[in-house]
């Protein structure tokens, strides 16, 4: 009998269109689902069709699909009794297995038979046109197959079994969705946990828990092997086709055939006795009402009918208190940089309420939506509705605002959340007109936009499943646009976001163009609506043929005027933008901006090897317009021919930005000018009279920054209302400009590139300096006058020779007493500035330091940490390296847009985003404020004393050893745990990143452009160096290396700048030769280590001590240029530990010492005076371990 | 006052010509022209006759292909408003919010056709759940209401503006014999200067309550006119035999049988005759369910 049942399930499905369109829908979304779930991901050179990217595809489809898996199953009982046909159903004599068995086992192989698109999709994905087959393995069915069977099909049948159990019982469709709801919510949760196990076995979909498994894979077995269904993977399935088993029994169990349901809750209302005769009742007359405040009356009751039939949901409060729970969990780590939580600003609050919140307001918007417009067919009162005097309008605007009314209340109870999350933490600066700015004219909007669009899809696909689809499309395939900055924003629904609010500039300039595109699109949307209103459903005519007939009479008077006001309206703000973006300002698409950068080099690559003379003196005079956005800059530079040849011509590039202007350039030689390549603002300037070498020549320029209207796209973020922050890169720069070219492989390779040049070999070290920072000329002399708004304070580097006032504006004339880099940045802002000075210990005579903060009024929390780290600083580095070469040191704030510090000379712009708002937890955190400072400090050594040659490497020497630098002055002044806390953040960062790297990773000595390398791991590994050869040997070697190498003193050993070939000469020269293979491994290999500890025990001795035995595995492998691990023999010194319980209960480490490991296998035994508890190989993670968790061992007594 | 009394008195729907065919072929209204007056009006026909299509499009729930529907004056299938400003409907089949209460959905449907006055809302409201002998009712959720209390809030709701358009389709199903009465009596008084249809398959309603009726059956209209001449009509035509069960058959053949009913077991059929049969068939006085039977028996 069941058996029948099965099949006419699967009939009765097979003839429903929806099977057939969630099919479609799973497919094509796998067609694109590698781009959608990977975009900005990088998978390193793991290849897209590898088993275990699909396998990861799959399972995190599976999930975002719920919402399919539940309009299935949800349904297959509930049919029976939203058709009203259960009183059929159940006197007919079926049993109950028989039923329900059919019933679900049919309904689950429809499932599978839907989910089997993925398999296809994904498959065929891999040939679309904008793959790259270089990118991609053979086809290999059984890749797609195994994670379909084992990870997929699990994920239905646990979903899928609470879904049916859920719709059996609640009969309430709504009650099913909320599930799905619950099951996001547990994988954002499982996010959370710590404990790795336990993450992985809650995660209901398993995308992360394989990650976790195939973590320390290296890359070849990431390309080649199946995800194995063991360990993690295996008790995650296992767990959840348990709770899915479990649900069935329940339902089973629950599930009765009696029509008539117990409820639990029932309110009892008794019949009153009623002492009136029916026939004295006279019918009174009211009177009723057809004029506008009658309407007015009609569309509040209706709005508020609507939203407490929403209110009153228990699936609605489900989905809310979900939310809140994400929400209360996630805003914990606000803002966080380095394990340091940001203070709880509010604009932070909101932008991490609306990331936590944006999902279930969705789930809402697309739920209710629905609900709302099927409302009343839903129930059968349609008829009874559709026949009463409201017109159209009416009934979808009470719909509407009644909806929009939920959105306000959960907007309200967010802002009353972050208010109360914020007293906890004890902060009190509330700006609510922050919250209420960003909620309503941010999300509000959105939601606003989407609930229109959601209306009018239901209305015209009037079928509820089909609306449902049809609006996760248009979200998705919106979304997508956005992501992929396809088109022009006119064209792309719902606008701009509202951009970034920083406390220094406010909403700044963004809030014109982003209320502009928001009337635009309200414009569009109100119209929309009153189409929507004409084909909504009225009355029995369903038929899309029927209802165009019938829309010529529902366009009423106030209807057709409402729709061509907001036409005209939106055609008026379309031309407003267009104006603004298009014609005051020139938009270029994202095709259309990378070919021209791609024709850039293909047009002046050539002449990138032309001899340029080089920029010496630079004098600027510029004007600052923060009210208008807008600068001037005029000045001159005078040029050098440095080398050995003559030089004819001189190339200038303007900037790229467009609102750039150079009104003029002029040498006092006279020129002709060639404008061949104006296109690409290249000019070149053929001399009169060759400049020979060593003659000079003066160049005159002026440059403007015009603002007018706004941009469509990437509106400019450095020249702002208040927090101006100009670097020389904006200003003309001699010769080609590599910056320009095309960095991305894939864009690359789409116009024909080839794959960038790396940096040039150590060996071939030229005369040329760092070339990172737009710097490839010699040490300049520097003048600036700068001007500014009266109410602003304005820096540049060097001494402040002058401040003055001019036609109310200030002024400012700063003069750089040495020189130094090319590399300089303008600020200008609202300034508080705190000073102080600093002496020097080494050499008494120098003038003190002028140290200066400049900040924002209100972001004095953490300026003492920065003072004191200066401080600090600048003792540590000049004590054990060099003198400090500049008279001042000032750190500048500027707007969170851009989220770094970077030390120029003498000078610090500093991110409002990362120091400022910082709320350190000095039990808990490391001192970050104190870190970065540090290490930009270090940068006046590593980087404007070195300078280094543009090769491989050159990065070590600047960034790693400013990471080494300040991380040695964090432990100068703070607890060994700190230290250690620090480097496992960078550890764990260094192993997880290394593994997504798009190119090859090189050898620390050959470091190019891999962050994950020079910053991660240089501290790291210099850490490690340290302790093998001590922190005095290495800041001799150092400090050798300054004293020859340095840009300071006009002497540097050799004609050209250091490489790492020199720096690493130095430590070799401090190092003793049993360890002479550390500085090979750390800097010269990419060594990697498993250690792990597998047996402890302990005794007591007679003499009272205690003898620890453990035995430690230790292997260690070397990664080759293509990423290629090798086993290697080990014969290194590695560090033992033995921990105690102190007395106060804590784990303490009473013995560490490197111990020589000769054999991968060995034990050791370990004499200890107190009794101990735990020990292990390699305890503090100097060394770059594959898996940490497996070092220490709990030891067992004899 | 005045006024509008005398345009009530001008109230009358003209159907001209009225057709509809589904998009499945099946033909639901056959140009059908019907002139009702104020007063109770009776369509009778079987299950599937059109009657309720008839009545959702005089409801402006659903369009015609051809015809037209004009009720004092306004254009019913153009001007859709209008009419439901004067409307009461009470479909054949519908379903209620279940959580909320009689009162509150009263309420809600009395605000949306027009009735503002918080007071003269409420007064309404109580006396048509007294009517309808809901008021003890009237706190508890819909989702709690049996058939009959559901179809007697129906009732309400379609009172809810004085209409001067009264639908209703099938609205004795499912109401006990008392219930039954109460109703009819209600739509009695209500009659007196409203056109009130009341569409049904059962004849004594129409006998009980009407002063006009018409008989439609697949679509058409067989007969219009009012029940009391419709029944002299056929009267000294219909005689009454009592018979075996195996006789039908033979009987169907030679006689124009037009009903067949048991009586304690044994069929009793009608027949239609102008000139007395003979054969035992004893004369009856006609019924109006013999005009009916006659009438579908025919087409």
């Amino acid at each position: 009998m069941w058996f029948e049942i099965l099949k006419f399930e699967i009939q009765y499905r097979a003839k429903r269109l929806e099977t057939y369109l969630f099919f479609a829908v799973l497919f094509f979304f796998s067609i694109i689902s590698f781009n959608f779930i990977f975009e900005g991901h990088n998978l390193g050179l793991v290849k897209e069709n590898a088993p275990v990217v699909i396998a990861r595809i799959m399972a995190i489809t599976s999930g975002i699909f719920m919402i399919i898996t539940s309009m299935v199953m949800g349904v297959p009982i509930l049919r029976d009794f939203e058709h009203g046909m259960e009183s059929l159903m159940f006197v007919n004599p079926i049993k109950k297995r028989d039923y329900l068995v059919g019933r679900f086992l049919g309904s689950f192989i429809v499932l599978v038979f839907i989910f089997s698109g993925l398999t296809f999709g994904i498959a065929l994905g891999g040939y679309m046109p904008w793959r790259d087959a270089d990118n991609l393995l053979p086809f290999k069915l059984w890749s797609y197959l195994h994670p379909f069977i084992y990870i997929v099909i699990p994920t239905l049948f646990f979903s899928g079994s609470i879904f049916f159990v859920s719709g059996t019982l609640s009969r309430n469709l709504i009650v099913v969705y909320t599930q799905g709801v619950v099951f996001f919510v547990v994988f954002i949760l499982s996010s959370h946990i710590d404990n790795q196990l336990l993450a992985s076995l809650l995660e209901p979909f398993s995308f992360r828990t394989i990650g976790y498994i195939t973590e320390a894979w290296s890359l070849a077995e990431r390309n080649s092997l199946l995800v194995p269904m063991k360990g993690y993977l295996l008790y995650n399935r296992v767990f959840w086709i348990a709770i899915g088993v479990v649900a069935l029994v329940i339902g089973y169990i629950a599930f009765s055939f009696n029509v008539l349901r117990k409820s639990i809750i029932q309110k009892r209302v008794e019949s009153q006795e009623v002492g009136v005769s029916i026939n004295e009742i006279v019918i009174p007359k009211a009177k009723i009402n057809e004029d506008v405040l009658t309407s007015i009356i009609q569309l509040k009751t209706h709005a508020l009918f609507y939203f407490n039939s929403i209110f009153k949901e228990v699936s609605f409060w489900s989905i809310l208190i979900c939310g809140v729970v994400i929400i209360v969990i996630n805003s914990i780590n606000l803002g966080t940089i380095f394990g340091a939580d940001s203070l709880p600003k509010t604009y932070l609050m909101v932008e991490e309420l609306i990331e936590s919140a944006i999902f279930f307001f969705l789930i809402i918007l697309v739920f209710y939506s629905g609900e709302l417009i099927w409302k009343e067919r839903g129930i059968k009162l349609n008829l009874i509705y559709d026949a009463l005097p409201v017109s159209d309008f009416i009934n979808l605007a009470g719909k509407f605002i009644g909806l929009l009314l939920i959105y306000t209340v959960l907007l309200i109870s967010l802002v009353i959340s972050g208010v109360l999350f914020q007293i906890s933490k004890g902060f009190y600066d509330f700006q609510l007109s922050v919250y209420f700015t960003s909620f309503f004219t941010e999300i509000f909007p959105f939601l606003v936009f989407y609930t229109f669009a959601s209306f009018f899809i239901h209305v015209i696909s009037n079928s509820k499943f089909i609306g449902y689809i049809l609006v996760l499309v248009f979200f998705l395939s919106t979304m997508a646009m956005d992501v992929l900055a396809f088109g022009h924003r006119l064209f792309r629904f719902g606008g701009t976001p509202i951009g970034k609010y920083s406390e220094m500039n406010g909403y700044g300039h963004f809030l014109l163009p982003h209320i502009s595109f928001l009337i635009y699109w309200l414009a569009f949307c109100i119209a929309l609506f009153g189409v929507t209103a004409v084909f909504s459903i009225r009355g029995t005519e369903t038929g899309i043929v029927n209802r165009w007939k019938l829309s010529r009479q529902r366009w009423t008077k106030p209807l057709v005027s409402m729709v061509i006001a907001s036409l005209v309206g939106f055609v008026l703000m379309g031309s407003f933008i267009f104006y603004n973006t298009n014609i005051l300002n020139s938009y270029w698409s994202r095709s259309e901006k990378l070919e021209h950068r791609a024709n850039y080099e293909k047009t002046l690559k050539k002449f990138e090897k032309n001899l340029q003379p080089n920029l010496v003196d630079v004098y600027l005079e510029v004007e600052l317009y923060p009210e208008d956005r807008n600068f001037t800059v005029e000045g001159y530079y005078i040029l050098t021919n440095d080398h050995k040849e003559s030089i004819k011509s001189i190339s200038i590039q303007k900037w790229g930005n467009k609102q750039i202007e150079l009104e003029y350039v002029s040498f006092e030689e006279g020129t002709s000018i060639d404008s061949t390549y104006a296109d690409f603002d290249y000019y070149v300037y053929d001399l009169k009279e060759p400049l020979e070498k060593g003659d000079s020549i003066k160049m005159d320029f002026k440059q403007n920054f015009i603002t007018n209207g706004f941009v469509a796209n990437n509106s400019d973020i450095r020249i702002v209302h208040n927090g101006i922050f100009l670097d020389n890169q904006q200003l003309p720069k001699i010769g080609y400009n590599d910056k320009f070219e095309l960095d991305d492989v894939a864009d690359r390779k789409k116009f024909g590139l080839g794959i960038q040049k790396g940096r040039s070999k150590r060996s071939e070290a030229q005369n040329s300096t760092f070339i990172e920072y737009g710097v490839d000329d010699n040490e300049i002399n520097l003048e600036i006058i700068v001007g500014t708004a009266s109410t602003q304070r304005a820096l540049a580097p060097g001494n402040l020779l002058k401040e003055w006032k001019e036609e109310d504006r200030n002024y400012f004339h700063f003069k750089m007493a040495e020189p130094m880099m090319n590399l300089y940045s303008i600020n200008s802002a609202k300034y508080e500035v705190i000073k102080d000075q600093w002496e020097s210990q080494s050499i008494e005579t120098r003038t003190p330091v002028e140290l200066e903060v400049l900040y924002h009024k209100g972001h004095e929390t953490n300026i003492d940490r920065m003072m004191s780290a200066m401080k600090s600083s600048l003792d540590y580095y000049d004590r054990e390296f060099s003198p400090y070469q500049y008279d001042q040191l000032r750190i500048v704030e500027f707007p969170r847009y851009i989220e770094f510090a970077q030390s120029f000379p003498n000078m610090i712009p500093f991110s409002e985003a990362i120091g400022f708002i910082l709320d350190i937890d000095d039990k808990e955190d490391v001192d970050v404020v104190f870190f970065v400072t540090a290490h930009e400090v270090a940068h006046q050594w590593w980087g404007h004393q070195v300078t280094v040659s543009n090769t491989q490497g050159s990065l070590m020497i600047i960034e790693s050893l400013a990471q080494y630098s300040a991380l040695m002055v964090l432990k100068s002044k703070f607890s060994e745990e700190k230290v250690t806390q620090f480097l496992e953040q960078e550890r764990k960062t260094y192993m997880r990143e290394r593994v997504s790297d798009q190119h090859h990773e090189l050898p620390m000595a050959l470091v190019e452009g891999q962050d994950y390398i020079y910053y991660r791991k240089g501290i790291v590994n210099f850490y490690a160096l340290q302790d093998y050869i001590t922190e005095d040997s290495v800041n001799l070697a150092l400090s050798r290396f300054i004293e020859d190498w340095n840009v300071v003193d006009g002497q540097l050993k050799e004609e050209r700048y250091p490489t790492t070939l020199d720096l690493l000469s130095y430590f070799r020269d401090v190092t003793p030769d049993s360890l002479q293979y550390v500085i090979t491994d750390l800097f010269e290999n990419i060594t990697l280590y498993d250690l792990s500890t597998n047996k402890g025990s302990v005794k007591e001795l007679a003499n009272g001590k205690f003898s620890v035995k453990i035995d430690i595995v230790a292997n260690k492998y070397i990664v080759d240029s293509l990423g290629l691990e090798s086993s290697v023999k080990i014969n290194d010194w590695i560090d033992i530990g033995v921990y105690s319980l102190s007395p106060v209960g804590e784990n303490e480490l009473i013995y560490i010492e490197k111990h020589k490991i000769s054999e991968a296998r060995k034990e050791i035994e370990i004499i200890v005076d107190r009794k101990p508890t735990s020990s292990g190989i390699d305890p503090l993670n100097k060394l770059m371990d594959k898996k940490v968790e497996d070092n220490i061992i709990e030891l067992t007594w004899e | 006052m005045f006024v509008s009394n005398k345009y009530r008195s001008m109230n009358k729907l003209v159907i001209s010509n009225l057709s509809k065919t589904y998009s499945n072929g099946v033909k639901a209204l056959n140009s059908i022209s019907l002139n009702i007056s104020e007063g109770m009006f009776g369509l009778l026909g079987p299950n599937g006759a059109g009657k309720s299509t008839l009545m959702r499009t005089i409801a402006t729930l659903q369009e015609a292909d051809e015809g037209s529907i004009s009720f004092a004056g306004i254009d019913v299938l153009k001007d859709k408003d209008s009419v439901r400003k004067v409307l009461g409907y009470l479909p054949q089949e519908f379903g209620l919010y279940p959580k909320i209460t009689a009162e509150t959905l009263l309420n809600h449907l009395a605000v949306l056709k027009g009735i503002t006055n918080k007071t003269e809302r409420s007064e309404l409201i109580k006396a048509l759940l007294h009517k309808t002998n809901l008021y003890g009712d009237r706190k508890k959720n819909l989702g709690t209401y049996s058939g009959g209390m559901k179809q007697r809030f129906g009732i309400a709701q379609a009172l809810l503006s004085d209409p001067r358009l009264l639908i209703v389709d099938e609205p004795t199903a499912g109401l006990d014999p008392n219930e039954r009465n109460r109703f009819h009596n209600l739509l009695c008084e209500l009659s007196e200067n409203t056109v009130v249809i009341l569409s049904t398959h059962i004849v004594d309603d129409v006998k009980e309550l009407c002063a006009d009726m018409a008989i439609i059956n697949k679509g058409s209209v067989l007969l219009q006119g009012e029940p009391k001449k419709l029944i002299d009509e056929l009267g000294g035509k219909i005689y009454k035999k009592s018979i075996e069960r195996n006789e039908i058959e033979d009987y169907r053949a030679n006689f124009e049988v037009i009903s067949d009913r048991l009586l304690l077991g044994k069929p009793v059929i009608h027949i239609y005759a102008e000139i007395p049969p003979g054969n035992e068939f004893e004369l009856v006085s006609a019924e109006l369910e013999d005009v009916y039977f006659s009438k579908i028996h025919s087409s």
